[in-house]
C-alpha cells in the first residue's frame, strides 16, 4: 500500500466546490428533444380511419373507435385511433406506417392525472395541451414504411396501337402483380367505395399468397364481369384508396385483371365444378342482356330460379360490347364471361326486342318477376341545323357499328363533339379507322371534362387534338365533306350555385371543313317498350324505383342499371343487377309464402 | 497490502485440482451438490436477493455461510423472465423490433442491432453504408454509457458510492445525446431492419465532443478515487480470480475473458458493421482478478471514446440511412436460420433466429453475454469468498439478469 | 301583324299579361294531349311558371317595380342555334325544353321590337323591363337544358 493510494481518494472532496450536475426544476425547465417520441397527436381532418396503426401496434394499444364529428363517408371510415398508454411502448411504428401522415408524436412527456382511465385517449379529439405540437416525431418520407409508387401497367406504344384495334393494355406479369399486391394495407376503405362492395383486400391477399382460385371465387361473389371490369372499370376503389393520399392508389383494377387472366381457362371448373344449384319453381324474365341484366341473371340462376334474358341486339353484352371498343375490352373476353353465365343454365334469347316481338305485358304474365335493364343506349341529339347531313354520326351508333364488325369510312379529317368517355372511345376509334386528323371539340374546359384522365391522356398520345370552349352551331354540306360552323366560348358569371357556364363569345364564329362529324354529347334511355303499361317513367325516360329494393311501382317489376339512374358506369349497373337479384329473390319467396 | 484479511480465503487444494484436472462435460463438477451437514449448526443459509442492493438486477443467491465465508452458493433466476422469445413468435417481424431493446436495460442497442442484423441476413436486405456507421456509433455510445454505469456499480459494491453517483450523472448526459439522436432516452428503438431511423441532427458532433470530454474527465476522477484507492485495491486485488482454463469450458467472453488473458473480442475476431475500418486494439490483461477486470473496463471506456471520435470523423457525409423494406404488414422472411453476434459491454451477445418463411419469426434465441458468467460460474467462484465480497464479485462478472432470463 | 298601339302603360302591361295567359293555356292544353303522363307533368310545370310570370306582371301593374333590378342574366345562347320544333303528341323532355326556350325567345324578340317602335319613354322602359323578364325565363330553361342534355358537352 503506497501513500498515493491513501491520499488519492480525497481528491473527491474537490467536487464540493463544483456546481451540481442536476437541474433544479426539470419538469418546468427541460423540454423534450426535437425528435423525442412523446404523446401522440392526430390531425383528425387528414385521418381517414383506415386502422393501419391499429394493425401494426405490437402491443394492441390502439383501438379504432367512432367519434363525434367524424362521420363515415366515402374514403373515411369515421373511426379514429384511441391509444391506451398503459400498453403503448412509444415505438412510433404507428406514426411510421400512417398512409395519410396524420398521426404524429409531440415531444411532450409529462402527464399527471389522478384518474388512470384518462390514459386511454383519442389524440386530436380529446383536448390536450400538446395537440398540434410542431416538435416531436413526425413521419418523414425516408421513414415511411409504405411504398407510394404504383407499378405501371405495360401498354402498347402509341405509334403502334393507333393502327390497330388490338388490346392496348398487356396485363401484369407475376412479378409486377406480386409487387403491387404487396403494397396493399388491407384497410378495407375501398370496399365501401365499390358500388358492388367487392372484397378487395381479400382478393389482393389471395394474389400475395398465390391462391388465385380463391381469388376468383371472391371476385365472382359480387361481380360476374370481373374480367371485363379488370380492364374498363372506373375504379372508385382506387379513388378512395388510403395510399392515394400520399402516393399512388393500389392498382386494384390491374390486380383484378391479373387474377382473371390466370384463371379464365379453368374458370367454370373453379366456380361451378361441384354444380350445386337446387332448382326452384319460379321464373324471372330479364329485359336487356347487358352487364346489369346478366349479373342479375347470374345471381338469380344460382338461387335456382328459371331465368330468361331477352336481348334486342344480335349478341349480349350491352354497352360492354357495343359501347366500349375492342382495344379496351376485347370481345373474346366478354364472350367467355357471358358463357360462364349461360353455362349455369341462364337462357339467353338474342335478337328479341321486348315491345316489338314480345310485349311487356306478355312477359309479365308468363313470369313471376321481371327485371328491366335496358340501359341508356340512345345518343342524345344536338338539335342544330344540318344533323341529317351525310357524314354526321351519333357517337353510340358509330361505336355500335364498329363493335358489330363494320369499319365505316369516316375520311381523314374527323371532328368529335363531346367530352365524356364515349367521346374518347369515338375519337380513339376514329384514329384506328385511319383518320389522319382527329379533333375533339368540347364546350367547356379540360378540368370539367367528365372523361377519365387516363383516357384523355391516351387519346392525346395517339394524336388526337383537343379544342376546348368550342361548340358547333350549324352543319352544312360541301361538295366533299361537311362545313361545321363553330362558336368559341368563355366561362361566364357564376350562376346561383356558383358554377361558371360557357357563354358564346360575340364575333367568334369560325368554320371547320371536315369529312365526318361525330356527336357524342350524352346518352338517354329508350323506355318505349314500357309505354302504355302502368310502370312509372320519369321525364328523363328513366324508370322510377324504390331506392332500396329497386322495385318499380308495379309489384314484381324491378329496374336497375343505366335505365334507372341515367347513364353511369358498368360497375354500378353490375351492382344494381346483384342487388336486384337479392330483392327479386326476397319478393319471390314472400310471394311463395 | 498482503492479500490476507480482505481477500478470498483460498480454496482447499485437493478440491481445486479436482476441478481443473477434469474439465469436461462428462464430469460436470459444477453440478455436483456440495456435501455439507446443514444440521450441524455450523452453517447459516441466507438469501441474497432477489431484491437486494448487492445484486445487479433481480436475481437470488442462496448462500450457505460458515461464519463469514461462503461454503456454497446456488443462483436462482427467473424473476425477470418476461417471455421475449415467445412474444416474438407471436409478433410480425417488424413488430418485434420495439420489444427486443427491453431485453437488456443498460445496453438495449446491442439487442436492436442483433435482431436487425439477423432479419437482414435471413431476408437478404442490405443496409446503406451510412447506416452501418450510425449503428456502430450508437453501439459505442451505449457501451460508454453502460460500462460507466458498470464501474459505478463496481465501486458501489465495495461501499464507494460516490463513483456510482458520478457515473449515473454522466450516463444521463449520454442519454441526452441519445434523446436528440433517436427520440428515446433509455429504449431507443433506433436500429431496425433496413438501417437506422434517422440521420444525425444538426450540430450533433459538437455536442458529442463536449460529452466525451466530460467522460474523459470523469475517468480521470475515477482513476484517482477508485483505482488509486488503498481500500479498493486491498479488497479487489487477488480476489475473484478466474483461472484461464475455465474460460473456454464455461464459455466466458468479453472483458472477463480478456482479463484472464484470453483475447476474445468479436469486433476484431468477426468484424461486423464497419469495425474492420476502425483502428483499435484488443485490451487484454492477465491477472484475472476483480481489480484487473474493472481496470480493463475503464480502458475500454477510453477506447470507445476514441472510437466514437473516429467514427464521427470517418462517417460518410450524405446518404440514405434506411432501405425501404417490403410492406411490413405482411412481410414474409425467407425460411432459414442464422446466428449473429456482437460485442456488448459484457461479452459476446448473440441472436439465433429461425424463419419458416412466414410473417412471424419461428424461433429467436437470445444468447445473453452474461448467461455464462452468472449462474454456474458464479456459484463456483463464490465459494471461499467472504459474504461482503459477493456483491463485488457479481458486478465484476457483469451479471445482467434481464439478458440471462429475457 | 296588326298595328299595336298603346296609349297607356296599363295597356302595355295588359298586353304582356295576356301573352302570359296565352302561354299558360297553351301548355295546359297540350299537357292533356301528350302521350306520356310524365311529359304532361312537365308541361303543367311550365304552365305554373307562366302563371307566376302573370302574377309578377299584375304586381308591376299595381305600381311596384320589376323584381330583377341590378341582377345580370346569363345568356347561354343554346336556343339561338336550335332548329325550330313543333309541339306534337310524342314530345319528350328534351324537346319540351327546346320548345319552351324558343317560345321565350319569341317573346324576347317581341318586346325588343315593341321597344324599338315605341315613342313613349315610359313605355320603352316597360318594354325593356319585360325583355329582361323574358331573358330570365329563357335563362332558367337554358340552365335546365344545360344540366340535363349537355352533360357530356
Amino acid at each position: 500500500m503506497s501513500l498515493k493510494d491513501v491520499i488519492s481518494p480525497f481528491y473527491a472532496w474537490k467536487k464540493t466546490l463544483d456546481k451540481p450536475y442536476t437541474i433544479k426544476n426539470p419538469i418546468a425547465e427541460r423540454e423534450g428533444a426535437e425528435r423525442y417520441r412523446g404523446f401522440h397527436t392526430n390531425d383528425v381532418e387528414k385521418c381517414i380511419g383506415c386502422g393501419t396503426c391499429e394493425e401494426i401496434c405490437q402491443n394492441e394499444a390502439i383501438d379504432m373507435v367512432p367519434v363525434q364529428g367524424a362521420d363515415p363517408q366515402r374514403g373515411d371510415s369515421g373511426l379514429r385511433p384511441k391509444i391506451d398508454y398503459g400498453r403503448c411502448c412509444w415505438c412510433a411504428l404507428c406514426v411510421d406506417v400512417c398512409p395519410t401522415g396524420s398521426l404524429g408524436m409531440s415531444n411532450e412527456y409529462k402527464w399527471v392525472t389522478p384518474d388512470a382511465e384518462e390514459y386511454g385517449f383519442i389524440p386530436g379529439v380529446d383536448i390536450k395541451p400538446w395537440n398540434g405540437a410542431e416538435k416531436g416525431y413526425k413521419r418523414s418520407d425516408e421513414a415511411w414504411l409504405l411504398r407510394p409508387g404504383l407499378k405501371n401497367m405495360p401498354v402498347v406504344e402509341p405509334e403502334e396501337r393507333r393502327q390497330t384495334f388490338d388490346e392496348m393494355a398487356l396485363g401484369y406479369n407475376d412479378n409486377l402483380a406480386l409487387l403491387e399486391a404487396n403494397r396493399c394495407l388491407e384497410c378495407g376503405i375501398c370496399v365501401e367505395a365499390c358500388p358492388t362492395h367487392m372484397d378487395i383486400p381479400q382478393y389482393i391477399k389471395a394474389i400475395r399468397e398465390n391462391r388465385l382460385e380463391d381469388g376468383l371465387q371472391i371476385l365472382y361473389d359480387t361481380n360476374p364481369f370481373s374480367e371485363s371490369c379488370g380492364r374498363i372499370c372506373t375504379a372508385h376503389c382506387q379513388d378512395a384508396c388510403a395510399m392515394a393520399h400520399n402516393g399512388d392508389a393500389i392498382g386494384i383494377r390491374w390486380l383484378k385483371r391479373y387474377i382473371t387472366d390466370n384463371t379464365w381457362q379453368r374458370r367454370d371448373d373453379i366456380l361451378h365444378g361441384d354444380n350445386r344449384i337446387t332448382e326452384r319453381e319460379k321464373s324471372v324474365a330479364i329485359i336487356g342482356g347487358g352487364p346489369s341484366g346478366l349479373s342479375a341473371a347470374y345471381y338469380l340462376r344460382q338461387q335456382g330460379y328459371t331465368v330468361t334474358v331477352y336481348e334486342k341486339h344480335d349478341k349480349a353484352g350491352g354497352m360492354l360490347r357495343y359501347g366500349i371498343p375492342e382495344y379496351r375490352l376485347p370481345k373474346a373476353v366478354l364472350d367467355r364471361e357471358i358463357e360462364t353465365i349461360t353455362r349455369i343454365g341462364v337462357q339467353l334469347k338474342t335478337g328479341v326486342a321486348i315491345g316489338g316481338d314480345i310485349s311487356f305485358e306478355q312477359l309479365r304474365r308468363e313470369n313471376d318477376a321481371v327485371y328491366i335493364a335496358v340501359g341508356a343506349q340512345k345518343g342524345t341529339a344536338m338539335p342544330i341545323e344540318g344533323m341529317e347531313t351525310p357524314g354526321v354520326y351519333i357517337g353510340v351508333d358509330f361505336l355500335d357499328r364498329i363493335a358489330a364488325g363494320e369499319r365505316p369510312d369516316i375520311g381523314s379529317r374527323v371532328l368529335v363533339v363531346g367530352g365524356g368517355n364515349t367521346a374518347m372511345d369515338v375519337c380513339r376509334s376514329s384514329v384506328r379507322l385511319g383518320a389522319a386528323e382527329v379533333s375533339v371539340l368540347y364546350r367547356r374546359t379540360e378540368k370539367e371534362m367528365p372523361a377519365n384522365a387516363e383516357e384523355i391522356e391516351e387519346a392525346r398520345e395517339e394524336g388526337v387534338r383537343f379544342d376546348f370552349l368550342v361548340s358547333p352551331v350549324r352543319i352544312s354540306r360541301l361538295e366533299t365533306g361537311l362545313r361545321v360552323e363553330c362558336r368559341r366560348m368563355k366561362l361566364g358569371e357564376p350562376d346561383a350555385s356558383g358554377r361558371r357556364r360557357p357563354v358564346p363569345l360575340e364575333g367568334s364564329e369560325f368554320t371547320l371543313d371536315v369529312d365526318s362529324c361525330i356527336m357524342a354529347i350524352g346518352q338517354k334511355v329508350d323506355s318505349s317498350m314500357a309505354h302504355g303499361t302502368d310502370v312509372h317513367i320519369t321525364r328523363w325516360g328513366t324508370f322510377e324505383v324504390d331506392a332500396e329494393t329497386l322495385q318499380t311501382n308495379v309489384p314484381g317489376v324491378f329496374a336497375g342499371g343505366d335505365c334507372e339512374s341515367g347513364p353511369d358506369d358498368a360497375i354500378k349497373a353490375i351492382a344494381d343487377g346483384k342487388k336486384a337479384a337479392w330483392f327479386i329473390a326476397k319478393y319471390l319467396q314472400a310471394e311463395h309464402n | 497490502m498482503k492479500s490476507g484479511a480482505s481477500s478470498a480465503i483460498t480454496v482447499p487444494t485437493e478440491a481445486h485440482s479436482d476441478r481443473t484436472d477434469r474439465l469436461s462435460p462428462w464430469n460436470p463438477f459444477w453440478a455436483r451438490e456440495t456435501e455439507l451437514d446443514l444440521d450441524s449448526g455450523r452453517y447459516v443459509k441466507i438469501w441474497q436477493g432477489p431484491q437486494h442492493p448487492g445484486v445487479t438486477g433481480n436475481m437470488a443467491l442462496e448462500v450457505t455461510l460458515e461464519g463469514d465465508v461462503v461454503r456454497d452458493c446456488k443462483t436462482h433466476i427467473g424473476y425477470l423472465h418476461r417471455g421475449f422469445e415467445k412474444l416474438m413468435e407471436r409478433r410480425k417481424w417488424i413488430q418485434c423490433f420495439p420489444i427486443v431493446c427491453r431485453i437488456c436495460v443498460p445496453e438495449p442497442d446491442t439487442n436492436e442491432y442483433l435482431f436487425a442484423a439477423g432479419v437482414e441476413e435471413l431476408s437478404g436486405v442490405e443496409i446503406p453504408v451510412k447506416a452501418a456507421w450510425l449503428r456502430a456509433l450508437v453501439l459505442e455510445m451505449i457501451r460508454v454509457a453502460s460500462m460507466t454505469m458498470g464501474l459505478g456499480g463496481q465501486a458501489g459494491a465495495y461501499g464507494l458510492g460516490i463513483v456510482g453517483q458520478w457515473a449515473v450523472v454522466h450516463r444521463d448526459y449520454m442519454l441526452d445525446l441519445f434523446e436528440e439522436l433517436t427520440g428515446g432516452r433509455v429504449y431507443h428503438m433506433y436500429i431496425l431492419p433496413g438501417g437506422v431511423r434517422q440521420d444525425l441532427p444538426e450540430g450533433f458532433s459538437g455536442r458529442m465532443e463536449k460529452v466525451l470530454r466530460m467522460f474523459e474527465n470523469l475517468i480521470v476522477d475515477i482513476e484517482k478515487v477508485m483505482f488509486d484507492n488503498a481500500v479498493f485495491k486491498a479488497r479487489t486485488k487477488g480476489s475473484g480470480v478466474l483461472p484461464r482454463e475455465w474460460v473456454e469450458p464455461f464459455g466466458v467472453t468479453g472483458t472477463t475473458a480478456r482479463a484472464a488473458g484470453v483475447p476474445l473480442d468479436v469486433r476484431k475476431d468477426n468484424p461486423y458493421l464497419i469495425y474492420d475500418q476502425l483502428d483499435f486494439e484488443k485490451i487484454v490483461g492477465g491477472e484475472s482478478d476483480i481489480y484487473e477486470r474493472a481496470f480493463l473496463r475503464k480502458e475500454e471506456i477510453l477506447m470507445s471514446i476514441r472510437l466514437i471520435r473516429q467514427i464521427l470523423k470517418r462517417m460518410p457525409g450524405e446518404g440514405p440511412v434506411r432501405r425501404k423494406l417490403p410492406n411490413v404488414l405482411h412481410w414474409q422472411v425467407q425460411a432459414g436460420e442464422t446466428y449473429v453476434r456482437a460485442e456488448s459491454g459484457r461479452g459476446e451477445m448473440g441472436y439465433y433466429m429461425v424463419s419458416d418463411g412466414g410473417e412471424y419469426p419461428r424461433r429467436v434465441h437470445v444468447r445473453g453475454a452474461s448467461y455464462t458468467h452468472a449462474m454456474a460460474l458464479l456459484e463456483q467462484m463464490a465459494r471461499g469468498q467472504s459474504i461482503a465480497d459477493i456483491a463485488g464479485l457479481m458486478v465484476s462478472l457483469q451479471t445482467c439478469p434481464p439478458e440471462i432470463e429475457r | 301583324m296588326e298595328k299595336i298601339i298603346f296609349k297607356t302603360a296599363d295597356e302595355v302591361l295588359q298586353y304582356a299579361i295576356e301573352r302570359e295567359e296565352e302561354a299558360r293555356d297553351f301548355y295546359l292544353e297540350w299537357a292533356e294531349k301528350v302521350m306520356r303522363p310524365e311529359i304532361g307533368d312537365v308541361l303543367k310545370e311550365f304552365a305554373a311558371e307562366e302563371a307566376k310570370h302573370k302574377e309578377l306582371l299584375e304586381n308591376v301593374r299595381r305600381g311596384n317595380d320589376f323584381a330583377h333590378a341590378g341582377s345580370s342574366v346569363i345568356d347561354l345562347k343554346l336556343g339561338d342555334y336550335h332548329r325550330e320544333t313543333d309541339i306534337h303528341h310524342e314530345l319528350n323532355y328534351q324537346q319540351a325544353l327546346q320548345l319552351a326556350i324558343k317560345r321565350e325567345m319569341v317573346a324576347q324578340q317581341l318586346y325588343l321590337f315593341l321597344a324599338s317602335i315605341s315613342e313613349n319613354g315610359k313605355h320603352r322602359e316597360l318594354f325593356d323591363g319585360l325583355y329582361k323578364e323574358e331573358s330570365k325565363h329563357k335563362e332558367r330553361l337554358e340552365l335546365m337544358y344545360d344540366d340535363d342534355f349537355m352533360r357530356e358537352n
